[in-house]
C-alpha cells in the first residue's frame, strides 16, 4: 500500500489531511522536522506531505533538502504546503527539489487529486 | 524556533509576542482551512447527492436488463425456432436447445455448421456465409436448406432462416443463424400438391362437401360424368343429383354408416345433367381434423354405365368371332345346349348343319389372307341373311361354320332349308380386281332322329358334311345311320 508521510506541527491539520486521504494509503504522522525525517528515513514513505513553517530544529525545507540529499530518499515525492503570501517558501520549495506546492488554506480536494497525480508521475519522471 | 532568515514574514517577531502572535495565527490558519473543509464539503454532498440519484437510476436499469436478459433467456429456452451462433468461419459457438431437432446442443458445439447441411444444399450455404461474414448489406441472406441429424436413419430437417451478421466495432464478429423447421410444411405442401393432381386428373369423378352436404369443390371427372360444371354444382347439395331411385330406407343407411365408420361405399343410381339415369359405384368417406371432427365428406365416384358397356364388350369379345362377328364355337355350344335341353322338355326337333366352304383354302393360297378374310366375312353375312329368325349361324373356326335349326324336321324341309342357303352363297364375291365363286359342303343331322346330344348329333352332321364334300361340294347331305357304325344305329 501506498504510504504517505504527513509532516506538520497542527495536529488538528494532520488529522483533516488523513481523513481526506481515507482508506486508501497508509499514512504516517509526524509533528517536526526531525521526526519527519526520521521516520522518512525508516519507513521510506512514497510521497511527504510537507508543511514549510514548523517550530523545532529542522522547518520543511530544511527536511526538503536533507530528502533531496539523502540517495535512500531522493526520489521520493514531496508536495510543500505552506500560508498564503509566502512567494519566496514557493521559489525555495521548488528550488530544492519540491514537487507540488500548495497554499493554505488548501482545498482538501485539490490536495488528494494533486497526491495522486504526483504519485501517477513517479513511475515516469523516475531516472 | 530555528528557521532560515528572511523564509516568513513571521520570523523577525520574537518573544511571547510572537507565541502569541503564532498561537492567533495557528488559529487562524487551522479557522481558515476548516472553512475550506466546510467548502469541500459542500461539493462533496452535492456530489454525493447526485451520485445516489445516479447510483438509484443504475439499480433500476440493471433490475431492467435483468429483467429483460432472463427474458431473453427464457425465449431463446422456449423457442421452437432454431439459434445458431457461429463465428465467421462457421464453427458452432452456442444454440438453443430447439437445435435437438437435429443433434443435442453438446454434440453440435464446435462442429462447423456446414458439416451438418446435406451435400447437395452445401455450396449455397457457403456462398451465404461468405456473403454474411464479408457484411455486404446487399448480400441475400435468406436460405432454406437441409440438414441432417444426429439419428442417421431420420429423415433430413428441412429449415427455412436467415443469417443476421453480429457486428461489433463495426466489424462482422459472429454469425446468427435463425432457423424454422419447415419440414412439415413442405411435405404438407407437397402432399396437397399430389393430392391436387390426383383430384384433377382423375378419372373418378370426386365431389367434396362441407359437414351439412353442400358441395366445395368438384373435378374435371364429375363435369365429364354428371355434366354440370363445378360453377352448377358448387354450393349446391349433391342430392339434385338423385335419381329417385334410392329410397328412404337407403338413405338411412347410407348416414348411418358414414356417422359410424366415417364411410360409406356402394352402387347407387343418379341423374345426369341431361336426364339420363346412370349406374355409380360411390365412395364416401369424412375427412377429420386432428380432433376427430369431421372438416368435409369426400365422395369418389366412377360411372359404372360405361363400366358395364366395357364387360358387355369383354363378354361379346368371348363369346362372338372378331372377324365375322357370328357366334363362336362357346355360344354355339352353350345355344346348341339350351336349344336341346328346350326340345328335350317339350317334344320339338331342330336340326344341325355343318358347313365347309368349298375352295376356300385355294383362295386363300392364291389371293392371301386379306382376300380369305373377306371371303369369310362375306359368306358370314350371306348365311346370316338367309337363315331365319330363330336359326343361329355360328363360325366354328377357318372356314367351318354351323347352323343350328329349331323345329325344322324331316329330309324334305331339311332339303329345301339346305337348297336356299346354297342358292345364297352362289354369287361371285369380288376379290381385289377378280370374282371368286363359293360353294359349301353341308352336313345335316336331326334331333332326335339322328341323335339325342350334342356330341352325337356334331359327330354326325360332321360325317354327313364330309360326305357332301366327297360328293365334289356344293350340296348337302342328311346323315343316314350306317350298319357298319354301331353308335350311330340309335
Amino acid at each position: 500500500m501506498t504510504k504517505i508521510l504527513l509532516v506538520d506541527d497542527h495536529s488538528d491539520i494532520r488529522r483533516l489531511i488523513r481523513i481526506t486521504l481515507g482508506k486508501a494509503f497508509e499514512v504516517l504522522e509526524a509533528e517536526d522536522g526531525v521526526t519527519g525525517l526520521n521516520i522518512a528515513q525508516r519507513m521510506k514513505p512514497d510521497l511527504v506531505v510537507l508543511d514549510v513553517m514548523m517550530p523545532g530544529e529542522l522547518d520543511g525545507l530544511q527536511v526538503l533538502s536533507a530528502i533531496r540529499n539523502d540517495p535512500q530518499l531522493n526520489h521520493t515525492r514531496v508536495i510543500m504546503v505552506t500560508v498564503r503570501g509566502q512567494v519566496r517558501d514557493y521559489d525555495d520549495g521548488m528550488q530544492r527539489g519540491a514537487d507540488a506546492y500548495f497554499i493554505k488554506p488548501f482545498s482538501p480536494l485539490q490536495l488528494v487529486a494533486a497526491i495522486k497525480e504526483t504519485l501517477a508521475k513517479e513511475a515516469h519522471d523516475e531516472p | 524556533m530555528s528557521r532560515d532568515v528572511g523564509s516568513s514574514d513571521l520570523s523577525a517577531a520574537a518573544g511571547g509576542q510572537t507565541a502569541r502572535l503564532a498561537g492567533r495565527s495557528q488559529a487562524a490558519s487551522l479557522h481558515d482551512q476548516l472553512y475550506r473543509y466546510a467548502e469541500d464539503m459542500e461539493e462533496l454532498i452535492d456530489c454525493h447527492g447526485a451520485l445516489e440519484l445516479h447510483c438509484e437510476n443504475l439499480k433500476k436499469s440493471s433490475a431492467r436488463l435483468m429483467e429483460s436478459s432472463e427474458v431473453f433467456d427464457e425465449l431463446m429456452r422456449t423457442s421452437h425456432d432454431i439459434h445458431i451462433v457461429t463465428d465467421t468461419a462457421g464453427n458452432i459457438l452456442q444454440c438453443n436447445p430447439a437445435v435437438a431437432a437435429v443433434a443435442p446442443p453438446p454434440r453440435l458445439a464446435g462442429d462447423k455448421l456446414q458439416d451438418w447441411v446435406l451435400p447437395s444444399h452445401r455450396n449455397n450455404f457457403l456462398a451465404l456465409q461468405a456473403n454474411a461474414s464479408e457484411g455486404s448489406g446487399s448480400a441475400k441472406l435468406d436460405l432454406e436448406m437441409y440438414l441432417r441429424r444426429e439419428d442417421a436413419a431420420a429423415p433430413p430437417l428441412i429449415v427455412s432462416g436467415r443469417v443476421l451478421a453480429v457486428r461489433r466495432e463495426g466489424k462482422v464478429h459472429c454469425l446468427h443463424w435463425v432457423l424454422r423447421d419447415v419440414t412439415y410444411l413442405r411435405e404438407t405442401e407437397f402432399e396437397s400438391r399430389i393430392s391436387s393432381m390426383v383430384f384433377k386428373s382423375a378419372t373418378e369423378g370426386v365431389v367434396i362437401t362441407d359437414m351439412e352436404g353442400q358441395i366445395l369443390a368438384v373435378n374435371p371427372a364429375f363435369s365429364r360424368i354428371t355434366g354440370y360444371s363445378a360453377e352448377e354444382a358448387i354450393g349446391r347439395n349433391p342430392r339434385f343429383l338423385n335419381s329417385g331411385l334410392q329410397d328412404a330406407a337407403f338413405y338411412t343407411d347410407f348416414w348411418r354408416a358414414l356417422l359410424e365408420n366415417g364411410n360409406w361405399q356402394g352402387e347407387i343410381y343418379n341423374r345426369k345433367k341431361n336426364g339420363e339415369i346412370y349406374p355409380e359405384w360411390l365412395t364416401v368417406s369424412a375427412a377429420r381434423d386432428r380432433d376427430g371432427r369431421v372438416l368435409t365428406y369426400i365422395a369418389v365416384f366412377s360411372d359404372m354405365s360405361l363400366m358395364r358397356e366395357e364387360e358387355k364388350r369383354l363378354a361379346h369379345l368371348a363369346h362372338y368371332d372378331s372377324l365375322t362377328d357370328l357366334p363362336n364355337r362357346l355360344l354355339f355350344q352353350d345355344r346348341l345346349q339350351q336349344t336341346l335341353s328346350q326340345a328335350r322338355r317339350f317334344g320339338l326337333h331342330c336340326t344341325l348343319i355343318f358347313i365347309d366352304l368349298d375352295r376356300f383354302k385355294e383362295i386363300n393360297d392364291i389371293h392371301g389372307h386379306q382376300a380369305g378374310d373377306h371371303v369369310l366375312r362375306e359368306a358370314a353375312k350371306r348365311l346370316g341373311a338367309a337363315v331365319r329368325e330363330v336359326d343361329t349361324v355360328a363360325r366354328l373356326g377357318g372356314d367351318e361354320f354351323v347352323i343350328l335349326a329349331p323345329g325344322l324336321a324331316g329330309d324334305e324341309n331339311i332339303g329345301g332349308f339346305c337348297t336356299k342357303i346354297l342358292e345364297a352363297l352362289a354369287p361371285l364375291i369380288p376379290v381385289a380386281a377378280l370374282e371368286v365363286g363359293i360353294g359349301g359342303s353341308f352336313g345335316c343331322a336331326e334331333y332326335p332322329r339322328h341323335g339325342e346330344d350334342e356330341t352325337t348329333l356334331m359327330s354326325h352332321a360332321d360325317a354327313a358334311m364330309y360326305q357332301a364334300k366327297a360328293a365334289g361340294g356344293d350340296t348337302y347331305v342328311i346323315y343316314v345311320p350306317s350298319a357298319k357304325n354301331p353308335k350311330e344305329k340309335s
